[in-house]
């Protein structure tokens, strides 16, 4: 068995024991001094005179910077993770509350009421010779699916994009804000699903109508001039007229800026930066908005302005009178392929007023 | 209340009009009395009808350029509606806890969206035609009309269904799909079923004639 020596082993702890009585106390001290150091270094110093009432107002201060967005670190990877609170995003909703939804909204009533004015100066037009009885085929079946399949895409899509754009405004008051959230999240996944549906229409319709819808400047200058012979006397016009042409154009190359920037904002999954999206939906809005105002005069146009005119989407045929008075160049090439309109006696008007007379 | 209805009795209901019904109408063109074909047989009615089920999914090349439309847009329809039917995420899970106790791997979102653009402009393409084209209107009946346009509104309620914070949305969804399932065997829609033996009859009809169509 191994000697034991107590002796010594006691007197170490007594030593150990004098020692921690001895320091704790300091110890303890310090630790107090360096807390109430530390306590006393964050606490901010206020600004004379400003109250603050909020005890984050001064942390988020600090995180929201006006001048411009400060980046972080962060372990997600995607663009603009690493900015906490984006400037720039709250002067675009400035922008899109304070300056494009109003200017949209008076563009639109602009519209609307020059076609009621136009409607009151002009009427209804009719056909001046009256219904010949003949017809002649304008549009074939193909060329009227794509036209109607876009035209059922681009209202649908107009009316949820307004109901994004405009309805903030225009639907809480009525439906509520509940109401209204649910109505938004709808239009947004109706607009989000059937606008792609839309480039396959607007394609399509442009494959079908380019080839007569190529400019002829001698004539359409003419056309314009004279405006559309809407006030005076007639004018010459081809297959389609200068205002049918630059409307075809104007849906073409409009219609495409709101397909790629519907694509961009539609699948954000490409690396899109918040500028960009920015961008793409400004470019979304104001071209969006612009062929809805100018669809309301092509849709005054194509179905009360004029008589006969809605029938031709419908069946494909025109009236050989309606023909001979609107696009009488393209008349003379068709018009010895005009046939009697099937269950219609040829009457026409000035021999209805003979008649009634 | 009216959730109670339609997740509880009316989809219970919905779904045995939609089986019996389906099943009966099969049964009904099964066990119809059909004379019995006497003449000596100058070809296979089998594999008459084998080649009829399938060269019928390609056009005549007779009459392929004048119905190109309706081939390409009746083909986006079928298969983007069968991808959204049996593949899309929340209908496998669906069918996974409410019908068949097991499910399989739905397609990725972006097939998803891809299919839904199929399928909605293929059918609009169709309706359109339907009502454009004289003859298609002329030989077009009610029924014709129904079916589409309750295919489109299920379809479209579908779509507003993902938005998964509006239990009403849902519910449009699931009461269009029981309206469905109620009018499918009493409708057109049954050419879902019927278009294989259909075609096969008429194949094996050809076939044992020896009439190469």
């Amino acid at each position: 068995m191994l000697p034991v020596e107590p002796l010594q082993s006691d007197s170490n702890r007594q030593r150990v024991r004098a020692v921690t009585v001895r320091t704790l106390p300091m110890m303890m001290v310090c630790l107090l001094l360096a807390v109430f150091q530390v306590q006393a270094a964050d606490t901010p110093t206020k600004p004379a005179g400003l109250i603050s009432t909020s005890p984050g107002a001064e942390l988020w201060r600090e995180v929201r910077q006006r001048d411009g967005d400060v980046t972080g670190t962060t372990q997600v990877r995607s663009p603009g993770a690493d900015v906490l609170v984006n400037v720039s995003g709250q002067a675009w909703r400035e922008y899109r509350m304070e300056e494009l939804i109003p200017k949209a909204s008076v563009a639109i009533l602009i519209v609307l009421v020059v076609i009621v004015v136009f409607r009151l100066l002009r009427g209804r037009i009719r056909i001046e010779g009256g219904r010949s009885g003949l017809r002649v085929l304008r549009f074939t079946t193909n060329q009227r699916i794509a036209h109607w399949a876009t035209a059922i895409l681009f209202v649908t899509l107009g009316l949820t994009g307004l109901t994004l754009l405009l309805g903030r405004n225009l639907l809480i008051p009525v439906f509520g804000a509940e109401g209204f959230s649910m109505i938004a999240g709808a239009a947004k996944f109706l607009h989000d699903y059937l606008g792609p549906v839309f480039m396959f229409a607007l394609v399509w319709l442009f494959i079908l109508f380019v080839r007569d819808n190529v400019p002829s400047p001698k004539i359409d200058l003419q056309w314009l001039l004279k405006g559309g012979g809407m006030f005076g006397k007639h004018v010459h016009a081809p297959r389609y007229n200068a205002g049918e042409k630059l409307w075809f154009w104007l849906a073409s190359i409009g219609g495409l800026a709101v397909i790629i920037s519907g694509l961009v904002l539609d699948f954000p999954i490409f690396g899109q930066t918040r500028a960009t999206m920015e961008f793409y939906h400004w470019v979304h809005s104001v071209s969006a908005v612009i062929l809805i105002v100018v669809s309301f005069g092509h849709i005054y146009m194509g179905t009360a302005a004029l008589e006969g005119t809605f029938e031709v989407m419908q069946t494909g045929y025109c009236d050989s009178n309606w023909a001979r008075e609107h696009h009488d160049l393209w008349y003379e090439e068709v018009k010895d392929s005009a046939e009697p309109v099937p269950g219609q006696q040829a009457r026409t008007r000035r021999e209805e007023s003979t008649g009634a007379a | 209340m009216i959730e109670y209805l339609i997740d509880g009795p009316l989809w219970y209901f919905s779904l045995a009009v939609f089986s019996v019904g389906v099943l009966w109408q099969l049964a009904r063109i099964l066990f119809s009395a059909s004379k019995t074909d006497l003449s000596v047989a100058r070809g296979s009615a089998s594999s008459g009808a084998l080649r009829n089920v399938f060269s019928r999914f390609i056009p005549h090349h007779e009459i392929a350029p004048r119905i190109r439309v309706q081939v390409i847009a009746g083909y986006m329809f079928h298969l983007g509606l069968f991808a959204l039917l049996f593949f899309a995420a929340p209908h496998v899970l669906f069918l996974e806890q409410n019908l068949l106790g097991f499910g399989w791997t739905p397609m990725p979102h972006w097939a998803f969206i891809v299919a839904s653009q199929f399928a909605f402009f293929g059918l609009l393409i169709l309706w359109l035609r339907r009502m454009l084209n004289s003859v298609s209107r002329l030989i077009s009946t009610l029924d014709d009309h129904v079916a589409a346009i309750l295919t489109f509104v299920v379809m479209l309620t579908g779509c507003l269904a993902l938005l998964k914070g509006f239990t009403e949305l849902r519910l449009l969804h699931r009461f269009t799909v029981e309206l469905l399932l109620i009018y499918f065997p009493f409708s057109c829609l049954m050419h879902t079923f019927t278009f294989i033996p259909s075609r096969a009859f008429t194949g094996a009809w050809f076939g044992r004639r020896g009439i190469d169509a």
